[in-house]
């Protein structure tokens, strides 16, 4: 299954991919419409980065609880279908691993399709896409 | 004017005292002749400010600019100018940080913010796409710029740009600075204390609008080349694994590692404290700024008993003047030294020259303890470190000396303490010693905002051009970068680094400029902006003080006067003669007079004739 896969210790916390990501499926540069999220949490004693990204699951529960048919499992990869979607949310909030994202001005969530596109900018090699 | 990309198109401006929030639209001229970051800054304060206000009063304008390329998908794009007046030097005011306002802010739809006033309780601004907001920030008010930001991401979100202020900045601590994300700081003139004048704690951007950019398809490919061209270098691997640190065993190489305030040049436990060290020892995480390929950041934990819960992002700077200038030489303390200077919010470089300082003071019997409240003053001692920083801070007996910073203690101390006060016009020198490095020494003298190595960083040149040699090419040099680091790299608000560090050619940030706004500008145009940018802030000091003497450029007595007894700069000084033909030199070079103003011709020829006629009025002729 194609997805993309993360190396914590590898990542800067640098958002080159959410840059690339949303030039080259979205055409502007706007890192909030991006289908990557790279976040950098710290406290008084640790720091890290985490990746929230679609991991394409087998039996994916956004797609099970969509009610119009807008996310639809095809070869291996979650895909919207925009125009059905009515922004209820509920794959939002159904997916495990907070990687499905809302943009106020879109009409549709955004999710990884596993293109690869941010892999091939990520300086650190943190991202992998596995095919 | 529509802009096609990299600007996006207004300036937001609050003012505290009134509440009142508007938006103004970016002026095409301000942005093609002055371009963004320090440009703008220095623009807005000549143009806006009642000359002779008091830093710390309501009347001072609070600056936060970004530049056409900030939040742009280019090396190291994530960065943010603040500015003002500052408190500490009384001149012009800058710093730049690594932080995720920067593009936060140009989402939100805004270039640069001017806040002004002065708010009646503590605030802070919260600033996103659709709405701006002076919130209460009752609750954070006296809690530490780190813990503060934690608090303010927890409400607004991890992904959030922000600028905090510790308790220094609350406490008018005139080197207080400015801090966002764990361990970044920026505003070495006392910016924090400006936002604390202001009852400012924190600014907090969230946006989620697109940047413009002119043409997509070529900053993708420009990028593309970008990192390739980075990563082929042979200093790639080594940069990121300790980024700035690896300059303090090239320090000690050279003999130029600040050591006991500017004593000595090498220090006996510099190892120990070098990159080295830390790569192997204390680094656990590896940190960027916002699209940056080549991340420096360097976040650290303490190791020795008692320290393993022990956090602090590493750079050469603070580790030295918080190390080796005080002489400490345990990483671990240095860890935290510098983790309470980023949650007290005050500058690292001026409290390590600071404290080495009155430790310098204390040890030559010119002040003792009737003036430290009782306390011994001993080099190499982390707990007194600790315990001074703390007492800085808040303000506390002998810290109430040392908050005012070491031009201002020399002055009220009197007698030989401006002997070894480490500054250029206030502002304290940071991390090279210069006893034998004259161009460095210069580029200090002449630095935009005092002795700070953001724009001249001529040291690693002048070790392999001769550090003996005194030429025109030294002052030449000085100015070549300040063009390039203090002007372009400033204006354009990106970082020096991927240039500097890994020699990635100039050449690109046209290429980017061109690809992001549109707009063509060789390097040359950018150079002559700089001129203009810098002839501003040396007007800008004139005004602000009513005179200007050739003597403000001169690099500290101590440098001339006391030299170093160990390695190879044992018995060295800067030689007088020699610093005044090289500022000679350097003033002719850049078309200023004997005294370092910038001529009526060199003005105008920068189209600044306005300027000229004020100065002409200030000066009396």
């Amino acid at each position: 299954m194609p997805r993309i896969e993360f190396n914590p210790g590898a990542c800067s916390g640098c958002q080159i991919c959410q840059q690339v990501c949303s030039l080259v499926k979205m055409g502007v540069l706007n890192i909030e419409k991006a289908r990557i999220r790279i976040i950098t949490e710290f406290g008084k004693n640790y720091t890290r980065h985490v990746a929230y990204v679609c991991k394409q699951c087998e039996d994916p529960p956004c797609v099970a609880v969509c009610p119009t048919g807008a996310l639809e499992k095809k070869d291996g990869r979650i895909i919207v279908h925009e125009e059905k979607c009515i922004l209820c949310l509920n794959c939002k909030n159904a997916c495990p691993f907070n990687a499905i994202f809302i943009h106020p001005e879109l009409k549709a969530p955004l999710i990884c399709d596993a293109c690869g596109a941010c892999t091939t900018y990520c300086p650190m090699g943190a991202l992998k896409l596995i095919k | 004017m529509k802009w096609k990309g990299g600007w996006v198109g207004k300036i937001l401006r609050v003012d505290l005292t009134e509440k009142k929030i508007k938006e103004q639209k970016l002026d095409k001229d301000l942005a093609l002749n002055w371009i963004g970051g320090r440009g703008f800054a220095i623009k807005i304060l000549w143009d806006e400010l009642l000359p002779g206000t008091d830093p710390l009063s309501p009347g001072n304008k609070l600056i936060v600019a970004t530049g056409p390329l900030t939040g742009v998908l280019l090396p190291s794009s994530g960065k943010i100018v603040v500015a003002a007046k500052s408190p500490l030097t009384y001149g012009y005011g800058d710093g730049n940080i690594g932080s995720r306002i920067g593009v936060m802010l140009k989402m939100c739809g805004y270039d640069a913010v001017v806040v002004e006033g002065r708010a009646e309780k503590p605030v802070y601004l919260y600033i996103t796409s659709d709405a701006v907001e002076i919130k209460d920030a009752s609750h954070l008010w006296g809690k530490g710029a780190v813990e503060a930001d934690i608090i303010l991401r927890k409400e607004h979100g991890w992904d959030a740009g922000t600028l905090v202020i510790g308790p220094g900045g609350e406490n008018l601590v005139r080197y207080a600075v400015v801090i966002s994300e764990f361990g970044r700081a920026g505003g070495r003139p006392g910016i924090g204390a400006v936002f604390g004048s202001k009852n400012l704690k924190a600014i907090v951007a969230k946006g989620w609008k697109d940047i413009p950019i002119a043409d997509k398809t070529e900053l993708l490919k420009l990028m593309k080349e970008s990192i390739e061209f980075l990563q082929k270098q042979p200093g790639y691997k080594k940069w990121v694994a300790q980024g700035t640190m690896m300059t303090v065993e090239w320090c000690q190489e050279n003999a130029t590692l600040p050591t006991y305030n500017y004593s000595e040049g090498v220090f006996d436990k510099a190892y120990d404290i070098g990159g080295e060290a830390m790569e192997k020892m204390y680094k656990v995480v590896r940190k960027a700024c916002f699209s940056c390929p080549m991340p420096c950041g360097n976040i650290c934990k303490g190791r020795t008993k008692g320290f393993e819960t022990v956090f602090g992002e590493l750079d050469y700077e603070n580790v030295i003047m918080l190390g080796s200038n005080v002489g400490v030489g345990d990483m671990s303390w240095i860890i935290k030294l510098n983790y309470l200077c980023d949650e007290y919010g005050i500058d690292t470089i001026s409290a390590g020259n600071v404290i080495g300082f009155a430790i310098e003071l204390y040890q030559r019997g010119i002040i003792d303890k009737t003036i430290t409240g009782g306390l011994e003053l001993r080099w190499g001692d982390p707990e007194l470190v600790a315990k001074l920083l703390e007492m800085i801070t808040y303000r506390k007996g002998f810290g109430n000396l040392l908050a005012e910073g070491v031009k201002r203690m020399a002055e009220i101390i009197g007698g030989e303490a401006p002997k070894y006060a480490m500054h250029v016009k206030g502002l304290e020198v940071s991390a090279y010693d210069c006893h034998y490095a004259p161009a460095m020494a210069l580029a200090y003298g002449t630095s935009e905002i005092g002795a700070h190595h953001k724009s001249a960083w001529v040291i690693s040149w002048e070790m392999r051009y001769g550090r003996e040699k005194v030429d025109k090419a030294k002052p030449a040099k000085v100015i070549e970068f300040q063009r390039i680091r203090g002007g372009m790299f400033e204006f354009l608000t990106v970082c020096r680094l991927p240039w500097i560090e890994l020699g990635y050619p100039l050449e690109y940030y046209p290429k980017f400029f061109k690809a992001v706004t549109g707009i063509e500008k060789t390097l040359e145009d950018f150079y002559t902006i700089a001129d203009r940018i810098y002839a501003l802030i040396r007007a800008f000091w004139v005004r602000e003080y009513g005179h200007w003497k050739r003597e403000y450029d001169y690099a500290p007595r101590k440098w001339f006067e006391v030299p170093p007894t160990k390695g190879i700069v044992a018995g060295k000084v800067l030689d007088k003669k020699v610093y005044e033909q090289l500022l000679d030199w350097y003033y002719e070079l850049r078309g200023w007079d004997k005294n370092g103003i910038p001529t009526e011709e060199t003005l105008k020829k920068l189209g600044l004739e306005d300027v000229a006629e004020k100065l002409k009025k200030i000066l009396g002729k």
